[in-house]
Protein backbone atom coordinates (compact mmCIF):
# COMPACT_ATOMS: atom_id res chain seq x y z
CA UNK A 1 0.00 0.00 0.00
CA UNK A 2 2.76 2.44 0.85
CA UNK A 3 3.74 2.77 -2.79
CA UNK A 4 0.28 4.19 -3.42
CA UNK A 5 0.40 6.84 -0.76
CA UNK A 6 0.75 10.38 -1.99
CA UNK A 7 2.61 12.92 0.15
CA UNK A 8 0.63 16.02 1.01
CA UNK A 9 2.15 19.51 0.86
CA UNK A 10 1.04 22.21 3.31
CA UNK A 11 -2.35 23.88 2.75
CA UNK A 12 -2.72 26.84 0.38
CA UNK A 13 -5.28 29.66 0.53
CA UNK A 14 -8.39 28.59 2.41
CA UNK A 15 -10.58 31.04 0.47
CA UNK A 16 -8.67 31.23 -2.81
CA UNK A 17 -10.70 33.97 -4.47
CA UNK A 18 -10.93 36.39 -1.53
CA UNK A 19 -7.42 35.67 -0.24
CA UNK A 20 -5.74 36.21 -3.59
CA UNK A 21 -7.72 39.42 -4.12
CA UNK A 22 -6.65 40.71 -0.69
CA UNK A 23 -3.02 39.86 -1.42
CA UNK A 24 -3.14 41.32 -4.93
CA UNK A 25 -4.61 44.58 -3.65
CA UNK A 26 -1.81 44.88 -1.09
CA UNK A 27 0.86 44.15 -3.71
CA UNK A 28 -0.67 46.70 -6.06
CA UNK A 29 -0.71 49.28 -3.27
CA UNK A 30 2.89 48.51 -2.38
CA UNK A 31 4.09 48.95 -5.95
CA UNK A 32 2.11 52.13 -6.60
CA UNK A 33 3.36 53.78 -3.45
CA UNK A 34 7.00 52.69 -3.30
CA UNK A 35 8.43 52.34 0.18
CA UNK A 36 5.06 52.44 1.95
CA UNK A 37 4.42 49.37 4.01
CA UNK A 38 1.37 47.24 3.30
CA UNK A 39 0.13 44.32 5.36
CA UNK A 40 -1.14 41.09 3.81
CA UNK A 41 -3.55 39.10 5.90
CA UNK A 42 -4.42 35.93 4.03
CA UNK A 43 -4.81 32.42 5.34
CA UNK A 44 -2.37 29.74 4.25
CA UNK A 45 0.28 27.57 5.85
CA UNK A 46 3.41 28.07 3.78
CA UNK A 47 6.27 25.86 4.95
CA UNK A 48 9.26 27.56 6.64
CA UNK A 49 11.17 29.65 5.78
CA UNK A 50 8.45 31.23 3.60
CA UNK A 51 6.70 33.90 5.66
CA UNK A 52 2.99 34.82 5.51
CA UNK A 53 3.35 37.74 3.10
CA UNK A 54 5.80 36.04 0.72
CA UNK A 55 3.66 32.89 0.75
CA UNK A 56 0.53 34.88 -0.10
CA UNK A 57 2.39 36.66 -2.92
CA UNK A 58 3.55 33.31 -4.36
CA UNK A 59 0.02 31.88 -4.31
CA UNK A 60 -1.37 35.08 -5.86
CA UNK A 61 1.17 35.86 -8.58
CA UNK A 62 2.53 32.50 -9.74
CA UNK A 63 0.77 30.21 -12.17
CA UNK A 64 1.59 27.73 -14.92
CA UNK A 65 2.45 30.62 -17.24
CA UNK A 66 5.16 32.15 -15.06
CA UNK A 67 8.53 30.42 -14.83
CA UNK A 68 9.88 30.97 -11.34
CA UNK A 69 13.50 31.07 -10.23
CA UNK A 70 13.87 29.58 -6.75
CA UNK A 71 16.58 30.43 -4.26
CA UNK A 72 18.87 27.38 -3.86
CA UNK A 73 18.33 27.55 -0.08
CA UNK A 74 14.72 26.42 -0.57
CA UNK A 75 14.13 22.80 0.37
CA UNK A 76 11.96 20.16 -1.32
CA UNK A 77 9.03 20.93 0.98
CA UNK A 78 8.81 24.53 -0.25
CA UNK A 79 9.36 23.54 -3.87
CA UNK A 80 6.58 20.94 -3.61
CA UNK A 81 4.26 23.49 -2.00
CA UNK A 82 4.81 26.03 -4.78
CA UNK A 83 4.47 23.39 -7.48
CA UNK A 84 1.27 21.93 -6.02
CA UNK A 85 -0.55 25.19 -5.43
CA UNK A 86 0.62 27.29 -8.37
CA UNK A 87 1.78 24.86 -11.07
CA UNK A 88 4.54 27.33 -11.95
CA UNK A 89 7.43 25.78 -13.89
CA UNK A 90 10.88 26.17 -12.34
CA UNK A 91 13.27 28.44 -14.27
CA UNK A 92 16.88 27.38 -13.87
CA UNK A 93 18.30 30.50 -15.51
CA UNK A 94 17.49 33.83 -13.80
CA UNK A 95 17.11 35.58 -17.17
CA UNK A 96 14.35 33.13 -18.17
CA UNK A 97 12.19 33.75 -15.12
CA UNK A 98 9.02 35.80 -14.69
CA UNK A 99 9.35 35.75 -10.91
CA UNK A 100 12.19 34.98 -8.53
CA UNK A 101 11.73 33.85 -4.92
CA UNK A 102 14.75 34.96 -2.90
CA UNK A 103 15.36 34.24 0.78
CA UNK A 104 19.09 34.79 1.04
CA UNK A 105 19.54 38.27 -0.46
CA UNK A 106 23.21 38.24 0.57
CA UNK A 107 24.00 35.55 -1.97
CA UNK A 108 21.39 36.26 -4.67
CA UNK A 109 22.47 36.54 -8.31
CA UNK A 110 23.17 40.13 -9.43
CA UNK A 111 19.93 42.02 -10.04
CA UNK A 112 20.82 42.66 -13.69
CA UNK A 113 21.18 38.93 -14.37
CA UNK A 114 17.40 38.59 -14.24
CA UNK A 115 15.17 39.35 -17.23
CA UNK A 116 14.94 43.07 -17.95
CA UNK A 117 12.09 42.84 -20.42
CA UNK A 118 12.25 44.34 -23.88
CA UNK A 119 11.26 47.73 -25.25
CA UNK A 120 8.28 46.08 -26.95
CA UNK A 121 7.28 44.01 -23.90
CA UNK A 122 8.70 45.65 -20.78
CA UNK A 123 6.33 43.64 -18.59
CA UNK A 124 8.36 40.49 -19.30
CA UNK A 125 11.05 41.63 -16.86
CA UNK A 126 11.51 39.45 -13.79
CA UNK A 127 9.68 40.52 -10.63
CA UNK A 128 11.80 39.72 -7.58
CA UNK A 129 10.09 38.50 -4.42
CA UNK A 130 12.67 38.98 -1.70
CA UNK A 131 12.16 38.02 1.92
CA UNK A 132 14.31 40.02 4.35
CA UNK A 133 14.67 39.98 8.15
CA UNK A 134 12.98 43.35 8.68
CA UNK A 135 11.46 46.41 6.98
CA UNK A 136 11.51 49.90 8.46
CA UNK A 137 9.84 53.13 7.46
CA UNK A 138 11.47 56.46 8.19
CA UNK A 139 15.06 55.26 8.42
CA UNK A 140 17.38 54.00 5.71
CA UNK A 141 18.12 54.89 2.12
CA UNK A 142 16.22 57.70 0.44
CA UNK A 143 13.80 56.71 -2.28
CA UNK A 144 12.23 59.11 -4.78
CA UNK A 145 10.32 58.97 -8.03
CA UNK A 146 6.75 58.34 -9.22
CA UNK A 147 4.39 57.54 -6.35
CA UNK A 148 6.54 59.30 -3.76
CA UNK A 149 5.94 62.90 -2.72
CA UNK A 150 9.46 64.25 -2.35
CA UNK A 151 11.64 61.63 -0.73
CA UNK A 152 10.95 58.70 1.55
CA UNK A 153 13.42 56.94 3.83
CA UNK A 154 13.05 53.18 3.67
CA UNK A 155 15.08 50.60 5.56
CA UNK A 156 15.37 47.17 3.96
CA UNK A 157 17.38 45.03 6.33
CA UNK A 158 19.53 42.31 4.83
CA UNK A 159 20.11 43.90 1.41
CA UNK A 160 23.80 44.34 0.70
CA UNK A 161 25.34 47.65 -0.43
CA UNK A 162 26.34 45.72 -3.53
CA UNK A 163 22.65 45.18 -4.40
CA UNK A 164 21.88 48.90 -4.29
CA UNK A 165 25.04 49.81 -6.18
CA UNK A 166 24.27 47.25 -8.86
CA UNK A 167 20.68 48.46 -9.18
CA UNK A 168 21.90 52.06 -9.40
CA UNK A 169 24.50 51.02 -11.96
CA UNK A 170 21.82 49.62 -14.28
CA UNK A 171 20.98 53.24 -15.08
CA UNK A 172 17.81 54.34 -16.79
CA UNK A 173 16.57 51.43 -18.90
CA UNK A 174 13.00 52.73 -19.18
CA UNK A 175 10.66 51.17 -20.07
CA UNK A 176 12.68 48.04 -19.25
CA UNK A 177 13.71 47.17 -15.72
CA UNK A 178 13.10 45.00 -12.70
CA UNK A 179 10.41 45.42 -10.06
CA UNK A 180 11.09 44.17 -6.55
CA UNK A 181 8.88 43.30 -3.58
CA UNK A 182 10.45 43.04 -0.14
CA UNK A 183 8.65 40.92 2.45
CA UNK A 184 9.10 40.54 6.20
CA UNK A 185 6.53 38.66 8.27
CA UNK A 186 3.14 39.80 6.99
CA UNK A 187 4.41 43.12 5.58
CA UNK A 188 5.46 44.08 2.09
CA UNK A 189 7.22 47.04 0.47
CA UNK A 190 7.35 47.59 -3.29
CA UNK A 191 10.32 48.91 -5.24
CA UNK A 192 9.26 49.46 -8.86
CA UNK A 193 11.76 50.00 -11.65
CA UNK A 194 10.96 53.72 -11.73
CA UNK A 195 12.09 54.45 -8.16
CA UNK A 196 15.49 56.08 -7.68
CA UNK A 197 17.40 55.00 -4.60
CA UNK A 198 20.23 57.22 -3.36
CA UNK A 199 23.28 55.11 -2.66
CA UNK B 1 -7.59 0.17 -22.74
CA UNK B 2 -4.61 0.24 -20.43
CA UNK B 3 -2.09 -2.54 -20.46
CA UNK B 4 -2.24 -4.65 -17.28
CA UNK B 5 1.21 -3.53 -16.07
CA UNK B 6 0.21 0.11 -16.42
CA UNK B 7 -2.86 -0.29 -14.22
CA UNK B 8 -2.76 1.54 -10.97
CA UNK B 9 -5.33 0.67 -8.31
CA UNK B 10 -5.56 4.27 -7.14
CA UNK B 11 -6.33 5.44 -10.63
CA UNK B 12 -9.03 2.79 -10.87
CA UNK B 13 -10.73 3.71 -7.62
CA UNK B 14 -10.58 7.43 -8.40
CA UNK B 15 -12.34 6.65 -11.68
CA UNK B 16 -15.04 4.59 -9.98
CA UNK B 17 -15.60 7.30 -7.36
CA UNK B 18 -15.77 10.04 -10.00
CA UNK B 19 -18.48 8.14 -11.89
CA UNK B 20 -20.46 7.24 -8.75
CA UNK B 21 -23.61 9.28 -7.99
CA UNK B 22 -23.09 11.84 -5.23
CA UNK B 23 -25.83 10.43 -2.92
CA UNK B 24 -24.15 7.00 -3.00
CA UNK B 25 -20.83 8.48 -1.92
CA UNK B 26 -22.47 10.64 0.72
CA UNK B 27 -24.31 7.64 2.16
CA UNK B 28 -21.11 5.61 2.17
CA UNK B 29 -19.26 8.33 4.03
CA UNK B 30 -22.07 8.56 6.58
CA UNK B 31 -22.01 4.79 7.14
CA UNK B 32 -18.29 4.88 7.92
CA UNK B 33 -19.07 6.94 10.99
CA UNK B 34 -16.32 8.90 12.68
CA UNK B 35 -13.81 10.10 10.13
CA UNK B 36 -10.19 10.92 10.90
CA UNK B 37 -9.45 14.65 10.96
CA UNK B 38 -8.25 16.20 7.73
CA UNK B 39 -7.16 19.60 6.42
CA UNK B 40 -8.18 21.16 3.14
CA UNK B 41 -5.06 21.74 1.05
CA UNK B 42 -7.09 23.06 -1.82
CA UNK B 43 -10.68 23.84 -0.88
CA UNK B 44 -13.27 22.42 -3.30
CA UNK B 45 -13.47 24.51 -6.46
CA UNK B 46 -15.04 24.23 -9.90
CA UNK B 47 -13.23 25.00 -13.11
CA UNK B 48 -13.06 24.13 -16.77
CA UNK B 49 -10.87 21.55 -18.42
CA UNK B 50 -10.45 20.91 -22.12
CA UNK B 51 -11.82 17.50 -23.02
CA UNK B 52 -9.98 15.86 -25.88
CA UNK B 53 -11.17 13.08 -28.11
CA UNK B 54 -10.33 10.97 -31.10
CA UNK B 55 -12.88 10.16 -33.78
CA UNK B 56 -13.63 6.46 -33.72
CA UNK B 57 -11.11 5.97 -30.94
CA UNK B 58 -8.12 6.52 -33.19
CA UNK B 59 -6.67 9.27 -35.33
CA UNK B 60 -5.29 12.52 -34.00
CA UNK B 61 -6.72 13.90 -30.76
CA UNK B 62 -8.71 17.10 -31.11
CA UNK B 63 -10.20 19.51 -28.58
CA UNK B 64 -13.79 18.45 -28.10
CA UNK B 65 -14.77 21.32 -25.81
CA UNK B 66 -14.52 22.51 -22.26
CA UNK B 67 -16.26 20.65 -19.47
CA UNK B 68 -16.89 21.71 -15.89
CA UNK B 69 -14.86 19.81 -13.31
CA UNK B 70 -14.93 20.08 -9.52
CA UNK B 71 -11.77 19.27 -7.60
CA UNK B 72 -10.50 19.20 -4.05
CA UNK B 73 -7.34 18.14 -2.21
CA UNK B 74 -7.10 17.23 1.45
CA UNK B 75 -4.35 16.10 3.80
CA UNK B 76 -4.82 13.44 6.46
CA UNK B 77 -2.63 12.55 9.39
CA UNK B 78 0.73 11.23 8.32
CA UNK B 79 0.83 13.56 5.33
CA UNK B 80 -1.45 11.47 3.15
CA UNK B 81 -2.78 13.40 0.18
CA UNK B 82 -6.33 12.71 -0.94
CA UNK B 83 -7.59 14.18 -4.18
CA UNK B 84 -11.05 14.28 -5.71
CA UNK B 85 -11.98 15.17 -9.28
CA UNK B 86 -15.46 14.80 -10.73
CA UNK B 87 -17.28 16.04 -13.79
CA UNK B 88 -19.74 18.81 -13.00
CA UNK B 89 -19.83 21.48 -10.35
CA UNK B 90 -20.74 19.41 -7.31
CA UNK B 91 -18.14 20.74 -4.85
CA UNK B 92 -19.28 18.51 -2.04
CA UNK B 93 -18.85 15.43 -4.22
CA UNK B 94 -15.25 16.39 -4.99
CA UNK B 95 -14.52 16.74 -1.28
CA UNK B 96 -16.16 13.38 -0.45
CA UNK B 97 -14.06 11.69 -3.15
CA UNK B 98 -10.91 13.31 -1.75
CA UNK B 99 -11.71 12.01 1.74
CA UNK B 100 -12.44 8.50 0.44
CA UNK B 101 -9.21 8.58 -1.58
CA UNK B 102 -7.32 9.54 1.57
CA UNK B 103 -8.90 6.65 3.47
CA UNK B 104 -8.31 4.12 0.70
CA UNK B 105 -4.57 4.83 0.85
CA UNK B 106 -4.40 3.80 4.50
CA UNK B 107 -4.14 0.07 5.19
CA UNK B 108 -6.24 0.47 8.36
CA UNK B 109 -9.16 1.90 6.36
CA UNK B 110 -8.68 0.41 2.92
CA UNK B 111 -10.53 -2.87 3.50
CA UNK B 112 -13.58 -1.24 4.99
CA UNK B 113 -13.96 1.51 2.41
CA UNK B 114 -13.28 -0.93 -0.41
CA UNK B 115 -15.98 -3.36 0.73
CA UNK B 116 -18.56 -0.70 1.60
CA UNK B 117 -18.15 1.67 -1.33
CA UNK B 118 -15.73 0.59 -3.98
CA UNK B 119 -16.80 -2.99 -4.64
CA UNK B 120 -20.59 -2.43 -4.77
CA UNK B 121 -20.14 0.67 -6.89
CA UNK B 122 -17.70 -1.03 -9.27
CA UNK B 123 -20.20 -3.88 -9.68
CA UNK B 124 -23.06 -1.47 -10.31
CA UNK B 125 -21.09 0.47 -12.90
CA UNK B 126 -19.96 -2.69 -14.66
CA UNK B 127 -23.54 -3.96 -14.74
CA UNK B 128 -24.98 -0.73 -16.11
CA UNK B 129 -22.27 -0.64 -18.78
CA UNK B 130 -23.06 -4.25 -19.75
CA UNK B 131 -26.78 -3.54 -19.89
CA UNK B 132 -26.26 -0.49 -22.02
CA UNK B 133 -23.95 -2.39 -24.33
CA UNK B 134 -26.58 -5.13 -24.65
CA UNK B 135 -29.31 -2.59 -25.49
CA UNK B 136 -27.12 -0.97 -28.07
CA UNK B 137 -26.11 -4.33 -29.51
CA UNK B 138 -29.82 -5.28 -29.94
CA UNK B 139 -30.32 -2.39 -32.31
CA UNK B 140 -27.37 -3.28 -34.50
CA UNK B 141 -28.15 -3.40 -38.18
CA UNK B 142 -26.04 -5.45 -40.53
CA UNK B 143 -25.86 -4.26 -44.07
CA UNK B 144 -25.00 -6.59 -46.86
CA UNK B 145 -25.17 -6.42 -50.58
CA UNK B 146 -26.86 -9.06 -52.68
CA UNK B 147 -24.77 -10.30 -55.45
CA UNK B 148 -26.53 -9.51 -58.65
CA UNK B 149 -25.63 -12.07 -61.21
CA UNK B 150 -26.63 -12.85 -64.71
Amino acid sequence: MSALQARAPAPGFQAPVADSQIAFRALLGALSSPGRMEAISASHEAPAPIGPALGAACLTLLDYDTPVWLDPVLGPEVIAWIAFHTGAPVAFAPERSAFAVILSPGSMPPIDSFALGTDEAPETGTTLLVQVPDLREGRGLHWSGPGIAGRRAVGIEGMTPGFWARRHGMGDLAPRGIDVFFFAGNRVVGLPRTTRVEV
Amino acid sequence: MLQPEARNPRRDWLGVLARAPAPVLEAALASIGTLPAYKRLRPPEAGLVMARGRIGGDGNPFNLGEVAVARCAIAMDGGILGVGYALGRDLRKAEVIAVLDGLLQQPSWHGRVASEVLEPETARQTQSRTERAAKVAATRVNFFTLVRGE
